[in-house]
């Protein structure tokens, strides 16, 4: 049985990453000692909330170089979400600057004003996806995943696997290598989200 | 583009799922858990439990319960009774809700719903209003379970929640409730002309044809929610959704392998029999379990 560490770090609820895990027949666990990231098969790192206040919980905690040792130096397959793949980014303008993990190029900014689409982007949106996709493997080309957010990764380059329409297109999933997130909440998006969750424990 | 959402609102009274009938006489459904898991099968793209003795009652919805019910629930799930400060709306979202629902304590006080969003973000605080249509053609808006008047009209009241940060309005036409009459449009209209937000419109489905109806008279409406219709027509969810998607396409999330898309319906949204012959071709026919 593979087990999956849910990092807490006081943002937003883990309760149902947890449920979903669960229900695919892993063995999910919610906590946020290195020790016990070490010892799982993989890390997910869920969020709901402000970018600086994330990023000063996961210093407090300590938990910024044992996570960018496990992923980006030892290869544990790794799934953000939501907050989780903002992150990773370099720098976010949101209530502020703050700077981020930096496990890839990009920064993150407030999304557009545009006319016919409410900020924030609530609801069931289609994602347009990329065909080497692992995350999005046998799932149909026009399935709907549910999001909720103020901000978007602005990154431009091959590790961006899944787009959203929201008056432009914007980030709605990257891949590279080991390292896998999501801007959407899988956990809450019914049948398509429990496949592309599949999809990653079969890559564990 | 956003897709408009078809969501479920489960009546609590005693931990009970209930069938409510004009905010005054209840029926039991079911458990809390068990409603749940049944319409997240159906494709339901939110559920919505609302506690409506808990504010009256001086308590908040039992978070126990709604641990019970996220555990088979994988849409976003919000809830509603007795909320009124930041440790309530922490506990449930502890507990595996996704948002709020404010009624009771946002008609004695505005800035609950202020403060509530400064800490959750907006996306969290969903504005309740109970609204029930006068003799005079005017409405007028409750709250405490229809026993409570409110002074201000529904436009007004949803402008001040609106600037007060609520993220959604949620409105409820209490005439209209567990009558299988359709929905209110133009307070409905009224509400979604008044604010920027997104609407919720709840009160009154008895037939797939009401939702239809509705978007059609409404096309701003941002989610359709029902109650006792969900319960009670069979294949409900999917079954609306079907004949959504053939009048509206793309707007609607269709993500079940049931497919009404072929079938007749009569004029209350029930499915027709098929003609003898695409029956008898049917016979040896293999549909594959559906897989995750």
């Amino acid at each position: 049985m593979k087990s999956v560490i849910i990092v807490d770090y006081g943002m937003g609820n883990m309760r149902s990453v947890w449920n979903a895990f669960k229900t695919l027949g892993a063995q999910p666990k919610i906590g946020s000692d290195p020790e016990e990231i070490k010892r799982s098969d993989a890390i997910v790192l869920p969020g709901v909330g402000a970018f600086g206040e994330a990023m000063k919980n996961l210093r407090s905690q300590n938990l910024v170089d044992p996570l960018r040792n496990l992923v980006l130096g030892e290869g544990k397959p790794f799934l953000g979400i939501c907050l989780g793949l903002q992150l990773l980014a370099e720098d976010s303008e949101e209530l502020g600057h703050h700077s981020g993990l930096s496990w890839i190029k990009g920064s993150v900014k407030g999304l557009p004003q545009c006319k016919g689409h409410h900020v924030p982007h609530v609801g069931w949106n289609v994602v347009e996806q990329e065909e080497d996709s692992i995350l999005y493997k046998n799932l149909p080309a026009q399935s709907s995943f549910y999001f909720d957010h103020s901000f978007y990764l602005g990154s431009e380059t091959e590790i961006v696997k899944g787009r959203v329409e929201v008056g432009k297109p914007v980030v709605a999933s990257i891949e590279s290598g080991n390292v896998f997130a999501t801007q959407f909440h899988p956990e809450k998006s019914q049948v398509s989200g429990l496949r592309l969750l599949r999809n990653f424990l079969n890559y564990i | 583009m956003v897709k408009k959402r078809i969501i479920a609102s489960l009546t609590v009274k005693n931990d009970w799922v209930v069938q409510s009938i004009g905010f005054q006489k209840f029926l039991p459904v079911g458990t809390v858990p068990v409603c749940v898991e049944a319409l997240n099968l159906w494709g339901v793209d939110e559920i919505v439990i609302l506690d409506i003795t808990a504010s009256s009652e001086k308590r908040t919805i039992n978070e126990k319960l709604v641990q019970r019910a996220c555990e088979k629930c994988f849409v976003p799930l919000t809830v509603g009774g007795g909320i009124k400060s930041v440790a309530d709306v922490n506990r449930l979202l502890q507990a595996g809700a996704d948002k709020v629902v404010l009624n009771h304590a946002a008609t004695c006080d505005h800035k609950v719903i202020t403060e509530l969003a400064n800490v959750f973000g907006s996306q969290c605080i969903i504005a309740n209003i109970d609204v029930r249509a006068l003799n005079n053609n005017e409405y007028s808006c409750f709250t405490l379970s229809n026993t409570k008047e409110l002074s201000e009209k529904p436009e007004k009241l949803a402008t001040i929640y609106a600037e007060a940060g609520a993220g959604e309005i949620l409105v409820n036409s209490i005439d209209r409730d567990g009558m299988k009459k359709g929905f209110d449009c133009r307070l409905i209209r009224n509400i979604v002309t008044a604010v920027d937000l997104p609407v919720i419109a709840l009160g009154g489905a008895g037939s797939p044809i009401h939702f239809l109806e509705l978007l059609k008279e409404v096309e701003g409406v941002s989610g359709i929610a029902a109650g006792n219709f969900f319960h009670f027509f069979e294949h409900s969810v999917t079954i609306s959704k079907s004949i959504l998607k053939a009048e509206i396409g793309q707007k609607v999330r269709v993500d079940s392998y049931a497919d009404y898309s072929e079938h007749k319906t009569d004029k209350l949204g029930r499915l027709c029999r098929f003609p003898e012959e695409v029956l008898l071709n049917r016979f040896f026919e293999f549909y594959p379990k559906e897989q995750i």
